[in-house]
């Protein structure tokens, strides 16, 4: 049920939580990579970032956020699901605000943990996702020519095609070509499906930049 | 009238007097060989000194006795010349006559040059008289001076007439004394009046100690003593007296008295007791420690046996055989070393003492002083005063270990956690319908080793919270900071102190107590976070260093970036209730002190570079563990 690539990393400084967790996550099959801190995780998996994090936080207070933060710092968008024995409520909230997709009290049940786990690592497989939709996008988006872009944009701006014509100085057929091209370069559907995709690109025409 | 001598020379002063006394014959000396020089009446020796015996001889005042002498050579020279001369005018046969004048001439003259040797014989022993190394006197019996000698006037200083002033010249006092003792010290006057007035009355002579102004002004005592002189008849004639100057004696002896009553007062005052007894274990001496610790009086136990009182019953017998064994071989345990025995109160009750004891050798006879001293008050006070230091110790390391409940907490939490976890693990690597039994196998050891883990924590915690006996066993200095720094870590943490330690692997092993050392090196990492508390521009860093010290000694810092000392309350720090933060009990580093300390060690506090505070610690590696 979980995907079997998907891996699994636990960031804790006391090695019988490491091995307990690793063991947990073998009995359902997840991969488990053991560190002993966020550096020793940060220099592993620049390569291959983690699916979920299960990070046990070991202070209450905002100071057991460091990790979190540290996290935020490289960048790292992989879900954490903290574990900790001693939460307080502005810990948590502050958690739950920087991202954190669980928030596990010690002592929970393993399935609490496992539930959250492969909540993370949904929301992994969806972000991964949407990243790879929008990366294949901008690269048909880098293919259009200047002109196609432009068009592209105050087609999402909602300007109808002699609007465009009449703003840019060329005729609407010219227009219309640029467009059905720009339509095709993109895989879109239709216009509004160009738009939409104008829209998850964020374009906006130079006009707009300049209000 | 004074007589003055012709023939011979005359003594330097004649003290005799003339006017007065009894009027004595010559005493007889006829019969007695000429080499006899001195008369004597009595059967005594020859001897001059011994053989003048006032109290049995007639014998006058000498200046009378010369002078008859003197009478007696002129009337027998006019005789013997009227003889001639009758002889010559008669003109015949005389010679049966003549032979008859010349042996009583002879006669005559032999007794004449006895009668001088006489003289001499008297003149001689007035000589002695006059220069014995003492003063020398009479006394009439009604108690008047009658005689002094030369001694007697150059020390004193008198005149022989102020001594001898006839009664009608001074007034005659139960009070006071004759003229020859106006020397008498003013105070004792009157004590010595009593003595001489009734030494006359009654006629037995007297004897008195008195302090007599020298001719010099200065006071001596003097021992004055007066005997009777009776004739043949027993009649009392006169004292004589002699005074002998008694002051380098008195004062030695008044030395001796006040060592004495030192000694006395000192013996008494001792808080000891000393008991003296002789070699049949009776007591002597007792003094008021004795009284004390015993709870018998000295006038209870002075001249009783000792083993009736102090000794408990089951030593005696060790007691009698040990003072025996001493008269034999002069040996014995308690000789001039201290040993510790059981002594019995009056009370029956058993003491600890400590006992030490002098033998002397006084007039032939061996003589014990015991030392003794009660311990059991001593022992009583060490004990609670350790009790109290082990207490307050204890009290301590509550407060210490309250200070990081929450890290102790976290610390136990972890490797139970971690138990829960494998354990369902385990359950699932079973539950499986084809049971993963190498997984279950490999979970079930995590479970025992994390279990053993949270043992040990709990072990550790509860033996800081415990009371204990404090016990030396070696110890590795290095596994106890370790183990210390484990259980601090989630408060240190949370304050946001990182640590940093040196260990020194050639650290030796040193003998000590596990918990109060581990007391020590907790108090100090405690210390050193909470003065680093309020320390926000630089790293809150705690450095932990141990090294060898002085070959097998060791040495133990911790350096903090906190507030630090200054000089002057490095010194401080160690005293109790002194603390520079809200917080402080002010007993953490006092008791550190007392703890090293205890261990033979050094404690020092000194302010850090560039901040902070360093505080370290020194054990000797005593070698007399095992």
């Amino acid at each position: 049920m979980i995907d079997e690539r998907a891996v699994v990393a636990v960031i804790d400084d006391d090695q019988s939580i490491r091995e307990a967790l690793q063991g947990m996550f073998e009995t359902v099959a997840l991969k488990a990579e053991l560190y002993g801190s966020v550096e020793e995780y940060l220099r592993a998996s620049k390569s291959r970032p983690a699916n979920c994090i299960v990070l046990d936080v070991r202070l209450p207070g905002p100071s057991g956020l460091d990790f979190q933060e540290q996290l935020a710092d490289a960048n790292s968008q992989t879900p954490i699901v903290f574990i900790t024995a001693h939460a307080d409520i502005p810990m948590s909230v502050r958690a739950i605000k920087a991202g954190a997709i669980g928030f596990l009290t010690k002592p929970f049940r393993d399935q609490e943990l496992l539930d959250a786990v492969r909540n993370g690592i949904e929301h992994d497989r969806a972000r991964r996702a949407k990243v790879e939709a929008l990366t294949a996008l901008q690269a048909r988006f880098a293919s259009l020519t200047p002109r196609e872009r432009e068009i592209m944009a105050l087609l999402a701006e909602g300007r109808m095609t002699k609007q465009i014509a009449g703003q840019i100085g060329i005729s609407a057929m010219t227009v219309r070509v640029h467009r059905n091209q720009a339509i095709s370069k993109m895989g879109a559907r239709s216009i509004a499906d160009l738009v939409r995709m104008a829209d998850k690109l964020d374009l906006q025409s130079s006009k707009g930049q300049s209000d | 009238m004074r007589v003055t001598g012709k023939a011979t020379k005359p003594p330097r002063r004649q003290n005799w007097p003339s006017g007065h006394g009894h009027n004595q014959e010559i005493p007889a000396v006829s019969g007695r060989s000429r080499q006899q020089r001195v008369p004597s009446a009595g059967d005594k020796t020859a001897e001059p000194f011994r053989s003048f015996d006032w109290a049995s001889t007639e014998l006058g005042p000498a200046s009378r006795w010369s002078q008859s002498v003197r009478t007696a050579v002129a009337i027998c020279g006019s005789i013997a010349s009227a003889q001639q001369e009758a002889l010559i005018a008669a003109g015949r046969s005389q010679r049966r006559r003549k032979a008859e004048l010349i042996r009583q001439n002879n006669a005559l003259r032999s007794q004449v040059a006895r009668h001088d040797a006489t003289l001499e014989a008297v003149r001689l022993q007035l000589e002695i008289l006059n220069n014995v190394p003492s003063m020398v006197w009479t006394n009439t019996p009604d108690g008047r001076c009658e005689f002094v000698n030369r001694v007697y006037l150059e020390t004193t200083g008198l005149s022989a007439d102020h001594c001898m002033a006839p009664p009608e010249t001074w007034k005659k006092s139960p009070l006071d004394l004759p003229p020859h003792l106006s020397g008498v010290h003013p105070d004792h006057r009157e004590r010595a009046a009593k003595t001489f007035w009734d030494g006359v009355e009654s006629g037995r002579g007297w004897a008195y100690e008195v302090p007599i102004r020298h001719a010099d002004g200065s006071y001596h005592w003097h021992l004055r003593r007066t005997v009777p002189l009776h004739d043949s008849r027993g009649n009392l004639v006169r004292f004589v007296g002699t005074s002998v100057d008694i002051q380098d004696l008195k004062v030695a002896q008044e030395r001796l008295e006040s060592a004495e009553e030192r000694a006395r007062l000192i013996i008494d005052h001792a808080l000891d007791a000393i008991i003296v007894i002789d070699t049949d274990s009776i007591i002597s001496g007792w003094n008021e420690g004795a009284e004390e610790i015993f709870g018998w009086s000295r006038s209870q136990v002075v001249g009783k046996r000792l083993t009736d009182f102090i000794i408990p019953r089951e030593y005696r017998k060790a007691h009698k055989a040990g003072l025996k064994r001493f008269l034999t071989t002069g040996e014995g345990p308690a000789l001039n070393k201290r040993i510790e025995i059981t002594g019995q109160h009056r009370d029956g009750r058993k003491l600890q003492i400590e006992l030490s004891i002098a033998a002397m050798r006084l007039e032939n006879r061996w003589t014990f002083s015991a030392f003794i001293r009660d311990l059991t008050e001593s022992r009583r006070i060490a004990e609670a005063l350790r009790e109290t230091r082990e207490e307050l110790a204890w009290m301590s390391r509550l407060t210490a270990m309250e200070q990081i409940s929450a890290s102790i907490a976290h610390e136990i939490k972890q490797p139970l956690s971690a138990i829960v976890t494998n354990t369902e693990t385990c359950l699932h690597w079973l539950s499986r319908p084809m049971p993963d039994l190498e997984k279950a196998r490999v979970t079930a050891h995590r479970i025992g080793r994390d279990a053993n883990r949270a043992i040990d924590v709990i072990g550790r915690i509860r033996s800081l919270m415990k009371r204990t006996v404090p016990e030396r066993t070696p110890l590795d200095m290095n596994a106890l900071i370790s183990e210390v720094l484990e259980l601090t870590e989630w408060e240190l943490r949370k304050q946001r102190v990182s640590v940093e330690t040196e260990l020194s692997p050639l650290l030796p092993m040193i003998p000590g107590d596990r918990i109060q050392l581990q007391q020590v090196v907790l108090n100090l990492v405690l210390n050193g976070m909470e003065a680093m508390t309020s320390v926000e521009d630089r790293p809150r860093l705690l450095s932990v260093k141990s090294q060898p010290y002085k070959g097998r000694d060791i040495q133990v810092s911790f350096q903090d970036s906190g507030v630090g000392i200054d000089s002057a309350s490095a010194d401080r720090v160690f005293e109790a209730f002194f603390t520079t933060k809200p917080n402080g009990t002010g007993m953490g580093l006092p008791i550190c002190r007392a703890i090293v300390e205890a261990h033979g060690g050094h404690i020092l506090a000194k302010p850090g570079v560039p901040h902070g505070a360093v505080f370290q610690f020194s054990l000797p590696n005593g070698g007399d563990v095992p």
